[in-house]
């Protein structure tokens, strides 16, 4: 396989190619900068470390993010939204289990203006009664939707049966009986309670001077209360093997598994990126050669390795024909216990992860996202450097003891019509 | 398919066999696209053949002249790179993604992919359940049941009426034999247009692509008559009632201006100003007014009946509402329209570019879909400056003259509680 050696090439190429600067603001804030050369176009994202940990009532951080960008005390949701759109960009709020996300992209002549609203999103966001009742019908409708796909309802089932008792047990969307809840007192209570400088990293990417725009990001940042919101992390280990079925009208049959795995920050973590991408990522791993092209159970399948900051899970999907889902089944936890690993494997494997992670950084908006995410879950942003060559230097003898260590117990969901 | 933009130093050959090679230098990206695309898709099929494009594009990637089944993929992923295929009602076309070193062996990775593959018999047979799998994983989606029986409704005559995927009788039918004479019928030199985009040496790529591509024998292209489809004389309404929906979905349509028309351009910006994005008309007066939960715009890029569609997601006891606001929002648009708005939406789209073509993927997206669908490079070349000359008049003229004063289809799913 000499073809794997050139791969080495590849990881002295960057996509922006441009340093990157940190600067932590006087309150605490860590902005993470990076100067491209391009059509004159910039990219940010905010992260807020909290997601749904220590929510009272089920979905309420999100149902907060969603009325952020639908009125400010200086701005009403269409300056908001014209403010990106008019310069041919956007933004969004959106909600992970560990974190508030807000991403922007505009042009860099408008990014004072960019600034100055998100400014005020995150300062005097109005949460207006007449937005939240609106909001609120739209989440307790987006959550009984995730019934409508086989997918996501699998996903929810899965989540109350593998992190039962933490807060990933319930998606970020929350439960119908608590959004309905949820008053406007909540939100300003929510967001006051997780808008703290030091739980927040800002992140931008884009054609910019560097030197010229510190003084907008402080202005635009600097006034952000000081402290920090302390997360509780739950972590719930796997003990036994369990198994949910669940009814649904539909001509497929669809399975999700979770594993055990181990903590993200952790050196184990990049040999079990490697071993997770080897059995699921692709046309040539474990889980597509064995499931899909030698018993043509199914058109999808693969694993992944949600980095979250407790509960460690590898999560198996396969979607397959009511008549052939218990062969599915038994074959998917078969294929990932114990199928065979070589050490080409194991070099496909990482070559595959810094390729996709490599190419994945083509846009500004992916760049800052990556250097944004890597900060808040505590890595560091330097990880982005990093990542390939922590990869890079995994060993066939670190993903074996991986699985051997890794990968006992599962619990699995099988929806079914 | 909307917003284009030239940028980098786009070069264009014809080969001697007849097929069309353009090359897109861009010294902005280490990222190389290699696309090649046939015009071929599912509206090229008599009715036994339904699904075979599809299906020809997945049997593709099951063996070739120099590399056995399996090594194309260990190859492109080995090298870090993403390769993947698409079939529509138009084309078909493969693709890969890497890194500028490696540009070379994508190239006669794909060349083996598209002009010497083995089609074998026992992989027609193995390829055979993969396939009705994914079938079925469609219709387990209510949302792709929907947009199948939309253009069922709205295409009466023309071979658009039928799903990409084909039917499972008429795939379980497939023989080598008849996959070998469509191949052979589509996927030669006058049929197939090479799109190469990232920070390369025109000459050294022509000269590899005539090394490979260019060694087939270009053979004429049998003619295949696209029924077109006759004028619809009266509105069209379909209900269907799916037990696995919690919401309604409705979804109306109307012919437009075929992709490349002068008229098409008035369209891509009425689409904007109606329903693309939070700015736009529908946006502000439906899902922030609380009538919908999601709505939306756009149109198939057609190069002949073409549809245009208003897509929304609500409650079914607002439905008779929710429609008289759209047709109403629509007629007051011909007094209400402003220069000004019509200025705002031309800038929007074409501002939007800028971040469309920051992957090198999607720049060669549009180059391709410009030769094989709208059968011209021009459309790519001068999309930016036919938005430019778009005039208030001519959108409330493609307004009046395919929507308001036209018969609809109209297909609304319902939940069957």
């Amino acid at each position: 396989m000499k073809y794997i050696i050139l791969l080495l090439f590849f990881l002295s190429l960057s996509f922006g190619g441009a340093k990157v600067e940190e600067h932590t603001l006087s309150n605490g804030i860590k902005l993470i900068i990076k100067e491209t050369k391009g059509k004159g176009i910039v990219s940010g994202v905010i992260f807020i470390k909290s997601g749904t940990h220590g929510e009272d009532k089920r979905g309420l951080t999100s149902l907060t993010a969603s009325l952020l960008t639908k009125g400010t005390k200086s701005f009403d949701s269409y300056q908001i939204a014209s403010t990106f759109e008019d310069y041919g960009g956007s933004i969004y709020a959106s909600v992970a289990d560990d974190y508030v996300e807000i991403g922007f992209s505009t042009k860099v002549e408008g990014l004072h203006k960019a600034l100055a609203v998100m400014k005020s999103i995150l300062t005097e966001p109005l949460f207006s009664e007449q937005d939240l009742e609106r909001e609120k019908r739209n989440t307790l409708q987006a959550i009984r939707s995730r019934r409508e796909r086989g997918h996501e309802l699998a996903m929810d089932h899965l989540r109350g049966l593998t992190y039962r008792g933490s807060n990933y047990e319930v998606g970020p969307l929350g439960l119908e009986e608590d959004v309905k809840e949820i008053k406007r007192e909540d939100l300003l209570k929510r967001w006051q309670e997780i808008l703290k400088a030091e739980n927040i990293v800002v992140s931008l990417v884009g054609d910019f001077d560097k030197e010229s725009i510190m003084g907008e990001l402080r202005k635009a940042f600097e006034g952000l209360p000081g402290g920090r919101y302390e997360l509780r992390i739950k972590d719930v280990p796997m003990e036994k093997d369990l198994l949910e079925r669940v009814k649904r009208p539909g001509s497929q049959a669809t399975v999700l598994c979770a594993f055990d795995a181990p903590p993200f920050l952790s050196e184990e973590y990049f040999a079990f990126k490697v071993l997770d991408a080897l059995l699921g990522d692709g046309m040539t791993s474990k889980l597509f050669k064995e499931l899909r092209e030698k018993k043509g159970y199914a058109y999808a399948v693969y694993s992944t390795y949600p980095t979250r900051l407790s509960s460690p899970r590898l999560i198996a999907y396969i979607g397959t024909s009511p008549e052939k889902k218990e062969d599915a089944l038994g074959d998917l936890i078969k294929v990932v216990k114990n199928v065979e690993i070589t050490p080409e494997d194991v070099e496909l494997a990482k070559n595959k992860i810094v390729g996709d992670f490599l190419l994945a950084h083509q846009t500004r908006l992916r760049q800052a996202w990556y250097l944004g995410f890597f900060e808040i879950m505590g890595f560091g942003w330097r990880m982005d450097e990093e990542y390939p060559e922590r990869i890079r230097s995994v060993s066939l003898e670190q993903v074996k003891k991986m699985r051997e260590k890794y990968l006992k117990i599962h619990h699995c969901t099988v929806v079914e019509p | 398919m909307t917003a284009l933009a030239l940028a980098g130093e786009l070069r264009s050959y014809k080969l001697p066999n007849g097929a069309k090679l353009v090359i897109n230098r861009r010294e902005d990206t280490e990222a190389v696209a290699l696309h090649v695309w046939f015009k071929v898709g599912s509206i090229y099929e008599d009715y036994q053949q339904k699904g075979m494009a599809h299906f020809l594009e997945h049997m593709l990637f099951n063996g070739s002249e120099k590399y056995p089944y399996g090594q194309i993929d260990y190859i492109v992923e080995g090298l870090g790179g993403n390769l993947n295929a698409g079939t529509s009602k138009e084309y078909t076309f493969y693709h890969i993604t890497i890194a500028r070193p490696y540009w070379k062996q994508a190239l006669e990775v794909l060349y083996q992919l598209t002009q010497k593959p083995l089609l074998l018999e026992e992989m027609v047979e193995k390829e055979k359940p993969i396939v009705i799998e994914e079938l079925r994983r469609g219709k387990d989606n209510p949302t792709t049941v929907l947009w199948e029986e939309f253009e069922k409704l709205f295409y009466k005559v023309s071979p658009y009426r039928h799903p990409i995927i084909g039917y499972e009788e008429t795939i379980r039918n497939f023989t080598r034999e008849m996959l070998l004479e469509f191949y052979r019928n589509f996927y030669q030199p006058r049929n197939m247009f090479i799109v190469i985009v990232g920070n390369v040496e025109p000459e050294e790529v022509r000269e590899e692509v005539l090394k490979t591509f260019g060694k087939e024998e270009g053979k004429q292209v049998p003619k295949v008559q696209i029924l077109p489809e006759p004028e619809q004389l009266e509105n069209r309404t379909k209900t269907i009632k799916d037990p696995r929906v919690e919401k309604t979905y409705w979804l109306v349509g109307w012919r437009a201006p075929a992709i490349g028309t002068k008229e098409y351009y008035a369209l891509v910006v009425l689409d904007q100003i109606l329903g693309n994005g939070r700015t736009s008309l529908f946006y502000r007066e439906l899902r922030e007014k609380g009538l919908v939960y999601s709505v939306s715009t756009g149109d198939f890029g057609r190069p002949k009946d073409n549809l245009f569609f208003v897509y929304a997601t609500l409650d079914q006891e607002k439905l008779p509402q929710v429609k008289e606001k759209t047709f109403e929002l629509m007629r007051s648009l011909r007094e209400k329209l402003t220069h000004e708005e019509v200025q705002k939406a031309k800038e929007r789209l074409i501002n939007s570019e800028a971040f469309a073509l920051e992957r090198v993927e999607r720049d060669a997206y549009y180059i391709g879909y410009s030769l094989t669908v709208v059968g011209m490079l021009d459309y790519y070349k001068y999309f930016e400056n036919n938005i430019r000359s778009v005039r208030k008049e001519d959108v409330i003229r493609v307004l009046e003259n395919y929507l308001l004063n036209k018969p609809y289809s109209e297909i609304v799913m319902v939940p069957q509680k």
